[in-house]
């Protein structure tokens, strides 16, 4: 961008009369507080509705196991986009990403006998790969991320696909499930590693001078690149470590299932993306933010959970994540204009 | 209010108590002017005047306060302006940069908002298309084919083009021209057949509105004039027979600054300097070489696109530039160093567009305060609040910011208080070289003066200050030496002591000669 170019558009600014005064109320300001839980509490209403009406089934420990002790993926894969999106970029490949790991820690340890660490690294670095695919593209190319991920994450689904001849590959061996199955405090701990996951995230987003720098890059490029900052440099890092981080989703997928259908990969981006945006109603709102994620991950399975223990089935995933993802997408759209972030 | 004693006939156009406040700040108060019919009618205002929120309050864009009234030939339109009501009033409008689609023919281009369908498939003729572009382009003088693209046509018929469109429905003789800014996208040379075309249809009764930055060219051509200054009308319809540029440029900049006085600075003559050599980039084709004594301010100025305000930015490393900078002693090659380097080795840059390139809006003061700082201050593995908090406050108190909280958003600052968080983001660390351009764009007179001081204040603390202005004011009240831009070169050299007429005289006199001479400029550069 040249310097003139940047001219054309002088902010519409007072000129007169005293500045305003932007006093803020003193002492706790509760309406903060309540848009930042308000979907812990629906959540809990959620919870409470199923409670009464299907005490017998709901009320049950297999219940709670079912809701937390599944969808870590999604958490992983809520992580992953958050990386791109805090930057401002997108990434659709991430699920194709996460079933290219997934796919290949069986491959590579079942039918090509690797030892299960080198598997695993070999996946990891396949998904990362994915991502540095991206950066190219995105980055240093500049195609549009929307078209160049969507393409991507194809491409990967579809090689997948070939590897593995169209087949759920499996055969991993019991040792290697309790990297993600191990009980811990009665649920498998991957529900602690997705927990981690997004705890350390949300450190490097809200107290590392990476995450401000990311932060600048995705809500101001043009001010981080006059700030000094490497922008592209952050932009190509969100997308390989977005890449990696839905690696560690497909390999603990693996190793809960003991191998992996990559048929299945793109049924998990659209909830990934639900929660990421329902997220963004809840700690920080108006923010792509982990725990927020983390919360609607577990707010979307209590929904759908309750409501297959109702004799709802099949057809229900797809409405409620989608309707969570389009109700949340338009309500943040909404508060956005009444405050003006 | 606007003088209605030439006309017996209701103006073409008139406009009433126009008032615009976009978030709690008026841009434009109580603005008016009336157009009477045959005339040419400019509106002249410095950046942030208010003219092109005036001219999008007429073409419908902006709606304004309650109160305001448009009225076409003594018909009063419903406010907000609808387009479809300007239409049917024949107000035609040709934007900024004309509008036309590159890619596209003559016909298309002329008829796009136009094209009837036919038929029950509502099938487009272009025959019966290209007779009423025709019918438009014939009363403009147009000769080429109507199939040529836009692309390929000399400048004079591409505005012919965007006119076209614009009065394709008004009979002849009837209705209102607006022009925002339009010429701006015309070769000088290109200007006097641009007029005497413009002319010929305001012969038969048609009335313009021109709204323009070269006040040489509204004088030479519109009959009459209005200034707008800081949102307000500062002259209305003020006929421009006898009246001189400097008369206009005074008219329009004002003498709003109550003198500031500052203590003398003193210049660290023999301490470590910044050098410039070579300087070439967009729109400035002439190298250009600058010493620069540490505590010393210099100031650039010229017209809109005359390529002072490229300077800051070929500085800064954040547009492509060659030639050499060197600070304290080390030299480098601006073609070959990046803007993160140039940041590290203390150069710093406060660029105009403040919402786009200065300040991230949804970050709070203290962020954007230190995010130049956070690599060095911080550490890896956290930030740190305690001197985040200790350096906003620092900035807060030394240039008065409102509200004093660290924790606001930026976005919640009127304007000037944008600026000053802007300005003071640089002044944590230590900068060697300090760019600024238009630092004081409108803001009040209270913002402007505290600015101007932190500014002066820096300076005296021993940093070398390059400021871009186009307001006299400012740099005879800040700056040693001013050098005067014009056609991508620094023609002139005006050094202290200095007052503002003396830059208003050099900035606008002979400027119609120079830019017929080398209207080079005006394609290189060609904005403000």
């Amino acid at each position: 961008m040249s310097a003139p170019d940047a001219r054309h558009a002088p902010a519409p600014e007072g000129t007169a009369g005293p500045e305003p005064a932007f006093l803020r109320p003193t002492g706790p300001d509760y309406r903060d507080l309540v848009s930042r839980t308000s979907l812990i509490g629906i959540w809990l209403l959620v919870a409470a509705g199923f409670a009464i009406f299907e005490s017998d089934l709901f009320l049950q420990e297999g219940t709670f196991k079912t809701i937390f002790g599944a969808q870590f993926e999604l958490v992983f894969l809520a992580v992953a986009l958050i990386c791109t999106f805090t930057v401002g970029e997108f990434d659709l490949s991430v699920a194709s990403s996460m079933g290219l790991s997934g796919s290949l820690v069986p491959l590579l340890a079942v039918q090509d006998g690797l030892p299960i660490v080198l598997a695993v690294a070999l996946a990891l670095a396949a998904a990362a790969g994915v991502g540095v695919v991206n950066g190219i593209l995105v980055v240093r190319i500049g195609v549009d991320p929307i078209v160049a991920t969507l393409g991507m994450g194809t491409l990967v689904l579809g090689i997948t696909l070939w590897a593995t001849s169209l087949n759920v590959v499996n055969g991993l061996s019991h040792g290697f499930s309790e990297l993600a199955l191990r009980d811990v405090l009665g649920l498998p701990i991957a529900f602690f590693y997705g927990l981690a996951a997004c705890l350390l995230l949300a450190y490097v987003l809200g107290f590392t001078p990476l995450g401000r720098r990311m932060a600048f890059v995705g809500s101001s490029r043009e001010v981080a690149r006059l700030a000094g900052i490497n922008v592209n440099r952050l932009r190509f890092g969100a997308y390989v470590a977005g890449g990696l981080i839905a690696g560690v989703a497909g390999v603990l997928l693996a190793s809960t299932l003991g191998g992996y259908d990559p048929n299945t990969s793109s049924s998990y981006l659209l909830p990934a993306f639900a929660a990421v945006f329902l997220g963004t109603a809840v700690v920080q709102p108006g923010r792509f933010n982990p725990l927020g994620a983390f919360i609607a991950v577990y707010f979307l399975q209590t929904g759908i959970v309750g409501l297959q223990l109702a004799g709802l089935t099949g057809w229900v995933e797809n409405v409620f994540y989608g309707g969570a993802l389009v109700l949340a997408v338009a309500t943040t759209t909404v508060i956005r204009r009444k405050t003006g972030r | 209010m606007p003088d209605q004693s030439t006309t017996q006939t209701p103006p073409r156009l008139e406009v009433r108590s126009v008032s615009k406040t976009f978030a709690g700040r008026t841009v434009l108060s109580d603005a008016g002017l009336a157009v009477a019919p045959g005339q040419m009618h400019g509106i002249v205002g410095q950046n942030g005047s208010g003219k092109s929120t005036l001219a999008k309050v007429i073409a419908g864009y902006h709606a304004p306060d309650p109160g305001a009234e448009v009225i076409v030939d003594g018909r009063e339109l419903p406010v907000p302006v609808r387009l479809g009501d300007l239409r049917a009033a024949g107000v035609g409008i040709v934007h900024q940069d004309l509008g036309l689609i590159e890619t596209g023919t003559v016909v298309e281009n002329v008829r796009i908002a136009a094209l009837k369908g036919a038929g029950p498939a509502r099938r487009i003729h272009w025959d019966r298309e290209a007779e009423e572009a025709k019918v438009a382009l014939d009363r403009l003088g147009f000769r080429r084919s109507l199939r040529s693209l836009v692309k390929e046509l000399p400048p004079v018929d591409r505005a012919r083009v965007a006119i076209a469109r614009a009065i394709q429905e008004h009979r002849p003789g009837q209705g209102v021209l607006i022009f925002d800014e339009s010429t701006r996208a015309l070769p000088t040379d290109a200007l006097e057949d641009f007029y005497a075309t413009l002319r010929r249809l305001l012969d038969d009764g048609t009335a313009a509105l021109m709204i323009g930055h070269r006040l040489g060219e509204i004088l030479e051509h519109c009959d009459q004039v209005t200034v707008l200054r800081d949102g307000r009308v500062a002259a209305a319809g003020v006929p421009t027979d006898g009246i001189s540029e400097g008369d206009l440029a005074t008219r329009m900049l004002g003498h709003s600054l109550a003198r500031l006085s500052l203590d003398a600075r003193e210049r660290v003559r023999d301490g470590t300097k910044v050098t410039v050599r070579g300087l070439v980039g967009e729109a400035l084709a002439a190298p250009l070489d600058l010493d620069l004594e540490q505590g010393g301010i210099v100031g650039l100025t010229g017209l809109p696109g005359s390529g002072f305000e490229a300077v800051p930015y070929l500085l800064a490393g954040a547009a492509a530039a060659r030639g050499t900078i060197t600070i304290d002693g080390e030299e480098r090659d601006l073609a070959r160093t990046s803007l993160a380097r140039l940041v590290a080795a203390g150069v710093a840059l406060v660029p105009e567009d403040r919402p786009h390139e200065g300040l991230a809006l949804t970050h709070t003061m203290a962020e954007n305060i230190a995010l130049p700082w956070i690599g060095d201050r911080g550490r890896p593995w956290m930030t740190g609040r305690a001197w985040q908090e200790r350096e906003a406050r620092a900035v807060i108190e030394r240039l008065g910011v409102v509200p004093p909280d660290p924790g606001e958003l930026v976005g919640k600052l009127s304007g000037g208080n944008q600026q000053k968080v802007l300005l003071g983001k640089w002044l944590v660390g230590e900068t060697r070289l300090l760019l600024l351009d238009e630092p004081t764009q409108a803001v009040d007179v209270k913002a402007r003066q505290d600015l101007l001081r932190a500014i002066h204040d820096v300076a005296a603390e021993g940093t070398a200050v390059i400021l871009a202005s186009s307001e006299p004011e400012d740099l005879v009240t800040v700056c040693d030496r001013v050098l005067l831009f014009r056609d991508g070169a620094a023609v002139q050299e005006i050094a202290a002591p200095f007052d503002a007429d003396l830059i208003i005289a050099a900035t606008y006199s002979n400027v119609t000669k120079a830019s017929a001479v080398g209207g080079a400029a005006d394609r290189q550069g060609g904005s403000s």
